[in-house]
């Protein structure tokens, strides 16, 4: 029961995953953030449910093999959507490109309108699904229910991860992605045609958008504007993650899409109780914690490991002192003050109100690491800051050791 | 006709307001749609009288019966501490972060009215907001000495056609001024290079800041007059993405950096809005039928079009040059 939301979490962020990566790539290297991202994942889930519809019919796939039609069309939708990219960056991005990134950014917006309202012409404006009979979840250890359609997502979102870490760390191309997300002018000296390495990211980061999209319509419905709700968690997590890492984006995802779902059950508290807010409180704080563990297990790949078990005690300890001395400090108020001190927020759908963390994650993440996690690695002075906080139970101990040594006699 | 007339006015202030944060200090808000959802909602709540739940639902937070220059200032305060709150984040950090950051606060406005039942009514919309007509006629008896005036209808859209026009007038020239004066100078150098004007001495996080709040507290209001004209706070289909979207269109046309061309802007842009409407009877049915996507899909198109081909505007940015002594 406990694990589940962590599990969707999973599920949804790997989604995330696919999406942030393909942002995060592009807004390195071209330097701007695309706005049509979330349509253009849209977009690809309409092509794989257009396709997997066409397959099974035209085609004639028995329904035993409608996985294999939908893999087929996810795949189509993938292409489609790379040539899609391609062709953005050719007819329209490449001539913005410049000093300014406003000029990019507003014809993204134009371009989200465009794909957007393109969706409802062709596909209507209903909620669609692919059409799946409706599977019993199996159940797993520790209460973990996993219906195929998420085990399915998983593997294909470990599958695509793995590929775009295969192609940065070892292709030529990828060397030269990384090399024009880092110093455009400089990749340019080394003679890497940077058009063709921009073009390929575009195909690339679109590619992943539709791969994205059509997962998406396996965990949830296929909405037309779901293009727009998903801009808020990818930019989210590309930010968590540090804009231009594709690693920090991955992580983002996750953090990002486990986030939402563990503060589900908070948002529903939020709805009729009166100390509404607190709740909501310990999600943040809990998840701030979790950000702050995974950014240093990432950034320090040169500790040792009991140093890194160390850090992720430490932040750990952090966030659960916070949450005590918060719950503390408003449970007492609420008792000595003649009113509540927070107001029930009175949600009528809390579960329409789950961007709202990725948002709040988003802003806490600018107010602290504006780098994101990519950034933290750049940061001595919070690294030191950690290192003390982590350090703070082993002291602790310590001192309590020598009270307790004082205070009693030592037996012989 | 006035209809069209009020609702351009409306528009025309908040075109007015993301001039200032963006055509003079180069602040990319696209957020309005938020700034002005929590002015109308804020009038709605303070200056509507209290009324029986409909069937069914808890009744939402209201009921207080203020007037409606308290209802327009209450507005004000709120979109400003808002704007406020999340200038503080972001303001300090590049462009993009700022953009992310009000496109995310407008939709979780939005979601939040949409959601909060007990507060906003949520997706019921706040119905029978007053006009400002009971205000008018206590000045006119306190004036006149104790005469009734009788608002109907008509007289009830001029006035507030008036004041629409008092707060275009009002914060038009307050804009001329305020930009023309050192203050406004230091806004286009920062507009220009911050670096620069920081180097000058100037605190330009103060002065984003500053103009941040202002441009909100201004779009705040817009959203108010907005509740005020029809009558009804909603939000599911107003303040969506797509209303502040055309307001950078009034002002991207009109020429960012120029108070003349967001008025023109405005008025052009929806008229040509309201063109559309006119013709589309006439029209094929598929046609028909996805006129509303076709006409967003066609926003979309001209923004990608006026970036690629002129960036400037119509009018372009008006040159001001400083008198000498």
């Amino acid at each position: 029961m406990v694990l589940q939301p962590l599990i969707n979490g999973l599920i949804f962020g790997g989604i995330l995953v696919l999406g942030a990566v393909g942002l995060t790539l592009v807004y390195g290297i071209r330097r701007f953030p695309n706005f049509a991202h979330g349509d253009m994942m849209a977009l690809g889930a309409f092509f794989a449910l257009s396709f997997t519809m066409s397959f099974l019919t035209v085609l004639a796939f028995p329904p035993e093999l409608m996985w294999l039609a939908l893999l087929l069309a996810m795949a189509v939708s993938m292409v489609l959507m790379a040539v899609l990219g391609f062709v953005l960056e050719w007819g329209i991005f490449r001539r913005l490109h410049g000093e300014s990134l406003v000029r990019p950014l507003i014809a993204s917006i134009g371009l989200a309108f465009i794909i957007q309202n393109v969706i409802r012409i062709v596909w209507g404006t209903s909620n669609q699904n692919y059409g799946f009979p409706s599977q019993i979840a199996r159940s797993l250890p520790l209460g973990i229910r996993l219906t195929d359609n998420s085990l399915g997502i998983l593997i294909a979102v470990v599958v695509l991860v793995l590929a775009i870490h295969l192609v940065l760390k070892y292709t030529t191309l990828g060397k030269s992605m990384r090399a024009t997300a880092d110093n455009w002018d400089l990749a340019r000296v080394t003679g890497i045609d940077v058009q063709r390495v921009v073009y390929a990211t575009w195909a690339i980061g679109s590619a992943l958008a539709a791969a994205g999209g059509a997962l998406l319509g396996l965990f949830a419905v296929i909405r037309p504007i779901m293009g727009f709700a998903l801009l808020l968690p990818i930019f989210a997590a590309v930010i968590l993650g540090g804009i231009g890492s594709p690693y920090g984006a991955m992580a983002g995802g996750l953090l990002i899409g486990i986030g939402q779902e563990v503060s589900l059950p908070f948002l529903f508290l939020l709805s009729d109780t009166s100390v509404a807010v607190f709740p909501f409180l310990v999600a943040l704080v809990v998840i701030a914690g979790m950000a702050v563990i995974l950014g240093l297990w990432l950034t320090d790949q040169n500790r040792p490991r009991q140093a890194k078990y160390a850090y992720a005690s430490g932040g750990v300890m952090g966030a659960l002192a916070t949450v005590i001395l918060v719950a503390s400090a408003v449970g007492a108020l609420n008792l000595y003050l003649p009113f509540p001190l927070f107001f029930a927020m009175g949600l009528q759908q809390p579960s329409a109100f789950k961007p709202a963390i990725a948002f709040m994650i988003l802003v806490l993440v600018l107010l602290i690491v504006p780098g994101g996690l990519a950034g933290l690695a750049d940061k001595p002075r919070f690294k030191e800051f950690m290192k003390s906080v982590s350090a703070l139970p082993k002291r602790a101990t310590a001192a309590g050791k020598s009270l307790i040594g004082r205070v009693t006699p030592r037996s012989k | 006709m006035i209809s069209f007339f009020a609702v351009a006015g409306i528009l025309a202030i908040a075109t007015l307001a993301l001039n200032i944060q963006w055509g003079y200090t180069g602040l990319f808000n696209i957020g309005i749609g938020g700034f002005m959802a929590v002015g109308a909602y804020t009038a709605a709540i303070l200056t509507t009288p209290l009324s029986d739940p409909p069937p069914f639902l808890p009744g939402h937070l209201g009921g207080f019966d203020l007037p409606f220059l308290v209802g327009i200032l209450a507005a004000m305060a709120v979109a400003g501490l808002l704007g406020f709150l999340i200038a503080l984040p972001t303001l300090r950090l590049r462009a993009d972060y700022l953009a992310i950051a009000t496109i995310g606060l407008a939709e979780i406005t939005r979601l939040y009215i949409l959601n909060a039942l007990t507060i906003t009514s949520g997706t019921f919309t706040i119905r029978g907001l007053p006009r400002p007509d009971q205000d008018v006629s206590d000045v006119f008896g306190w004036l006149t000495g104790g005469q009734e005036l009788d608002v109907g209808p008509v007289l009830s859209n001029l006035i507030i056609f008036v004041i629409i026009v008092v707060i275009i007038v009002l914060v038009y020239v307050v804009m001329e001024r305020s930009t023309r004066s050192p203050w406004g100078r230091v806004l286009k150098g920062i507009r220009e290079d911050e670096d620069a004007a920081a180097a000058l001495g100037k605190n330009t996080f103060r002065y984003k800041v500053q103009v941040f709040v202002i441009g909100s507290m201004i779009m705040g209001a817009a959203g108010a007059l907005f509740a005020h004209w029809f009558r009804v706070a909603e939000a599911n289909t107003s303040f969506v993405p797509a209303d502040t979207f055309l307001i950078w269109i009034m002002l991207i046309i009109g020429g960012s950096g120029n108070n003349k061309g967001a008025i023109l802007g405005a008025f052009l842009v929806w008229g040509l809005f309201a063109l559309t409407i006119l013709f589309t009877s006439q029209l094929p049915e598929f046609l028909r039928l996805n006129f509303s996507f076709i006409r967003l899909a066609a926003v979309g198109a001209i923004l990608i079009l006026l970036m690629i081909y002129r960036p400037q505007g119509i009018l372009g940015e008006e040159r001001v040059i400083s008198k000498m002594g």
